[in-house]
């Protein structure tokens, strides 16, 4: 799909439904997959990618294309969720549950759930990088896990983030240096 | 560590691949089933109309009553008042116009006036006007207000507007009529040594106004900013002669003569 047909399709998904199915199909993976990276934590992993969507869903009638991709778009309110949600400490996510009838949480097979847990215990390296990048600053943490473990560019984080590329890349170099003291 | 190998380190780390199918799946039904896709009801539209018109007909409403009714009473009571037969024949006989209206419980007030130039600051005083006293002209009448009842449709009373009554004329300035008078050359010429001064009155030289007083309205006039002027009556014979002076300029602006006078 490239940019001038994500743009129709967009368009097309604000009105239906099984057209916003498509988009959701697409960047459901990679979206849950960033903040599980960003968080390490399965449950909550599910909640901010439930909210992530969600508020997709509902801004997506102002969504315009102004430099920014659908994509980016998505990873910003991803990241925005995921601030929020350590700015407030919270463990339990307010869904407002006016506007949507039931948002999966809780209900994901005990099977299911026991081999996701599984692979994320796995990956010890990550789980033990993940507790020294966890230490580190809101916009530090985003920057390492989208430049290294996303592979995104320089120009892709900017339009994520809304900040210049001189400044990301500023801030991936302090990033690797507070990183760089946290694990020595 | 060196940063090349905390890259490098990043880069080649081996990341977890979790996908969690129960809960794409559900998160997906719960998206598309949602609010945002309903097509809304038939109530709905009709409620978010409201949201709409509702604002609308109040600033209508709100338009009507302060800036339409009024305007719709104000001519209403005009045409009432000029198809009165009295106020009509007041009007012609005294060169007036309907110059001011106001409306309170019911009742509409409209100010008759005798139509004046304004007069502009610094303008250059014209000459002495010499005219004939129209028959039935009431010199000493300024205008009237007319009361009319709004729910009858009909003229409730007319009250003449005496200059006197509104700004009557103190000793000094009837002294300061007469001498002008009598200073003044063509006075000389025209009214005969024999004449005698029936009476001094005084004379607006602007409009007057509607203010309310006690639920009614009544006529006033600003001396300050308008200025007086007097109206210095001879009479022989019979004869009579009305000499309109300025008080403010100090000089004799109309002489009016009686209709039995065959010349001024």
């Amino acid at each position: 799909m490239d940019l001038l047909e994500e743009k129709e399709i967009i368009e097309k998904a604000k009105k239906n439904p099984e057209v916003f199915g498509l988009l959701y199909d697409k960047f459901y993976q990679p979206i849950f997959n960033y903040i599980l990276k960003r968080t390490a934590d399965i449950e909550l992993t599910k909640d901010l990618t439930s909210q992530t969507f969600l508020k997709a869903l509902k801004e997506l009638g102002k969504f315009r294309w102004q430099n920014v991709s659908f994509s980016a778009w998505l990873y910003r309110i991803a990241t925005n969720e995921i601030n929020t949600f350590y700015r407030k400490q919270k463990r339990t996510i307010q869904v407002s549950l006016d506007k949507i009838s039931e948002i999966p949480s809780k209900d994901t097979p005990d099977k299911e759930l026991e081999i996701a847990e599984k692979e994320l215990e796995s990956k010890e390296e990550f789980i033990k990088l993940h507790k020294s990048i966890s230490k580190l600053d809101q916009i530090y943490q985003a920057v390492i896990v989208l430049r290294f473990f996303d592979k995104k560019k320089i120009s892709e984080i900017s339009q994520i983030l809304n900040k210049p590329e001189g400044t990301i890349k500023s801030q991936i170099h302090r990033a690797l240096k507070e990183l760089k003291k946290l694990i020595q | 560590m060196e940063k090349e190998d905390l890259i490098k380190k990043l880069e080649s780390i081996e990341l977890p691949d979790i996908k969690i199918e129960s809960h794409k799946k559900g998160l997906k039904m719960a998206l598309l089933s949602s609010d945002y896709f309903k097509k809304p009801s038939f109530f709905e539209v009709f409620r978010k109309s409201l949201v709409f018109s509702v604002p609308a007909l109040v600033v209508l409403i709100i338009f009507s009553i302060t800036i339409i009714q009024p305007k719709f009473i104000e001519a209403k009571a005009i045409g009432i008042v000029k198809n009165n037969p009295e106020v009509k024949k007041l009007m012609e006989e005294n060169n007036m116009v309907l110059s001011e209206v106001k409306v309170k419980n019911g009742k509409a007030y409209v100010l008759v006036n005798i139509q004046k130039e304004s007069k502009v600051a610094n303008e250059k005083p014209s000459a002495i006007t010499i005219q004939k006293v129209k028959e039935n002209e009431k010199n000493d009448i300024e205008g009237a207000i007319v009361e009319v009842n709004l729910n009858q449709n009909k003229v409730n009373k007319i009250n003449p507007i005496r200059s006197d009554d509104i700004a009557p004329l103190a000793n000094e300035e009837k002294e300061l009529a007469r001498e002008i008078v009598e200073s003044e050359e063509i006075v000389e010429e025209i009214i005969p040594k024999e004449a005698k001064i029936e009476k001094i009155q005084s004379s607006l030289p602007q409009k007057i106004h509607l203010v309310e007083e006690n639920q009614e309205f009544k006529a006033i006039h600003n001396p300050e900013e308008d200025g007086k002027e007097a109206r210095v009556h001879y009479t022989l014979d019979g004869k009579k002669w009305i000499i309109k002076v300025n008080l403010k300029d100090k000089r004799v602006e109309e002489i009016k003569y009686s209709p039995e006078n065959k010349n001024p």
